[in-house]
């Protein structure tokens, strides 16, 4: 049995990694326009934990319902760059993204319900998230996402800031705008799905969201700094918070990012 | 061949042609400006110049390289200014992040902006007339300025040609007459090939560039003064009309 320090520790460790997490995603949507972005991905999170459960069920492979989330994300994500760099208004393409997985959420809702006893409520940790409960394999999930998204959002950072900026300017020096889209999607999706999974997909796309407007808004030239405080603040302090109330960890980090949006939309915006 | 070559080009977008069995060509030093309607292919020509457009058929030369199978050369030789009403000016950037990408960009990855790197956003600013403005945010800039950054931008990659797309639109008089001079010094004095779209010819221009009508395909091409009569003016803007000696273009639209 693990000790209740071990796993209060775990739980704070997780909070703070899936701060880090979001933090470093978050400026990418906010500068691109691309905040839409998170109800794709919310979509397509779940209905891959849908037909992840369904298919480890239905058939003897050893599928992980986490692995076809990712895999689903990545795909909603890359289709709705594609749409984007056709020339398909965002909102159009998120769209038409949205309600193809949407779709699939609806069939495999119901062959899960059907047939897997339990794989609703499985699926359904994705929306709500499991937040109150971490095993060591959620925190390997985060560290996993960590490493992967972190050096590359920074690493990237100045180019895609730029193709945020001016596009077709970027496109006629050289860098390649397609393929930084594709890149910084596939990073969202890595990120969503891994802080889905621990906080549902609802807070995910608030979480991934927020940090990135505020940055943008107080117009930081590097935006990073502000985007891991504003998130790590909202993620951790939403788990503290949950504890003296009596809530759910998720719940906690709602209750900050409602306050956070507030005080964002009351504060004047400088040009 | 130290020009532009246009043979026969048709190129457009999502398979419907703009521009149809369009021919010029320049020899270096040359200084061009593309005229027609809304709607007639200036863009869409510069696009194509750049690599950024595929052309369905014909040939096109930028110093004898092919821009959509040499993009890369091309870009470095030709630098592309595109127009204001394509930049999202939300996107907190600084003006010497931006003279810096022109640069970096033909540079692969980490790309990070040096002490060398800011020494020569400084030194290309001071030659546009912006020293002193690197940490300012694009937003901040007046028209005028951000025109004259992103030509910086261009410059720092000292192309044999600037490819500026309509840089006198959206600034008053007195801004465009600045920075058509500040065009035509880079031309003179740094030998700077230009090619550039308007809708007019500003009448504080000194030099007497070619020109090429469009009206989706070549309707006239040459030396300002053969080009810009009334007889060739009319058919390609039928809305004109003469007041006081002055021909008044209007804004007519290709009909498609």
């Amino acid at each position: 049995m693990l000790s209740a320090d071990f796993m209060t520790i775990a739980l704070y460790l997780t909070a703070l990694g899936g701060g880090l997490l979001a933090g470093s995603i978050s400026p990418a949507l906010a500068y691109s326009r691309s905040i839409l972005l998170g109800i794709t991905l919310m979509h397509s999170v779940l209905a891959g934990a849908l037909v992840g459960v369904y298919l480890g069920s239905a058939t003897s492979l050893p599928l992980s319902p986490s692995i076809v989330a990712v895999l689903f994300a990545v795909t909603a994500s890359i289709a709705t760059a594609e749409a984007v760099n056709r020339g398909v208004p965002e909102d159009s393409a998120i769209s038409a993204v949205v309600s193809i997985f949407v779709a699939i959420s609806i069939i495999f809702t119901y062959l899960v319900a059907t047939q897997v006893p339990l794989g609703v409520s499985k699926a359904m940790g994705y929306v709500f998230g499991l937040s109150s409960i971490v095993t060591l394999n959620d925190l390997l999930r985060i560290l996993i996402a960590l490493v992967i998204v972190v050096p590359l959002s920074h690493l990237f950072w100045y180019e895609y800031k730029f193709i945020s900026f001016d596009p077709e300017g970027a496109e006629a020096m050289g860098l390649s705008v397609r393929f930084y889209r594709y890149l910084y999607y596939t990073l969202a999706s890595v990120a969503a799905t891994s802080l889905a999974m621990t906080l549902g997909v609802l807070l995910t796309h608030i979480v991934m969201t927020l940090p990135g407007l505020f940055s943008l808004r107080r117009k930081y030239i590097y935006p990073y700094r502000l985007s891991y405080l504003v998130s790590v603040a909202i993620v951790l302090g939403g788990y503290l918070l949950a504890s003296p109330l009596n809530i759910p960890p998720s719940g906690g980090v709602g209750l900050l990012a409602a306050v956070t949006l507030t005080y964002l939309l009351g504060v004047r915006h400088e040009r | 061949m130290s020009g532009v070559r246009v043979e026969g080009l048709t190129v457009g977008y999502g398979g419907k042609p703009i521009l149809k069995d369009l021919s010029f060509s320049l020899e270096s030093p040359f200084f061009l400006v593309v005229m027609g309607p809304n709607g007639a292919g200036k863009s869409t020509l510069l696009r194509t110049l750049v690599g950024v457009l595929k052309p369905y058929s014909g040939s096109v030369r930028v110093y004898g390289l092919d821009p959509w199978r040499r993009r890369r050369e091309v870009r470095s030789v030709a630098a592309y200014v595109p127009q204001l009403m394509n930049i999202r000016e939300e996107v907190p950037v600084t003006v010497e992040e931006i003279v810096a990408m022109g640069l970096l960009s033909k540079l692969p990855p980490p790309r990070l902006i040096s002490t060398r790197v800011k020494e020569l956003v400084r030194e290309v600013l001071a030659l546009v007339d912006m020293a002193g403005y690197e940490r300012k945010f694009f937003n901040q800039l007046s028209g005028g300025q951000q025109k004259r950054v992103l030509i910086a931008s261009a410059l720092i990659r000292r192309p044999k040609a600037l490819i500026l797309d309509e840089p006198g639109s959206m600034l008053d008089f007195k801004a465009r007459c600045e920075l058509m001079q500040l065009i035509e010094k880079i031309h003179v004095r740094r030998g700077t090939d230009v090619i550039m779209t308007s809708h007019e010819i500003p009448s504080c221009m000194t030099l007497e560039p070619d020109l090429l009508l469009l009206n989706r395909a070549t309707y006239a091409f040459g030396k300002i003064n053969e080009v810009l009569r009334r007889e060739i003016l009319v058919k390609i803007y039928p809305g004109m009309t003469e007041r006081e000696g002055l021909l008044i273009l209007g804004e007519d639209h290709v009909k498609r």
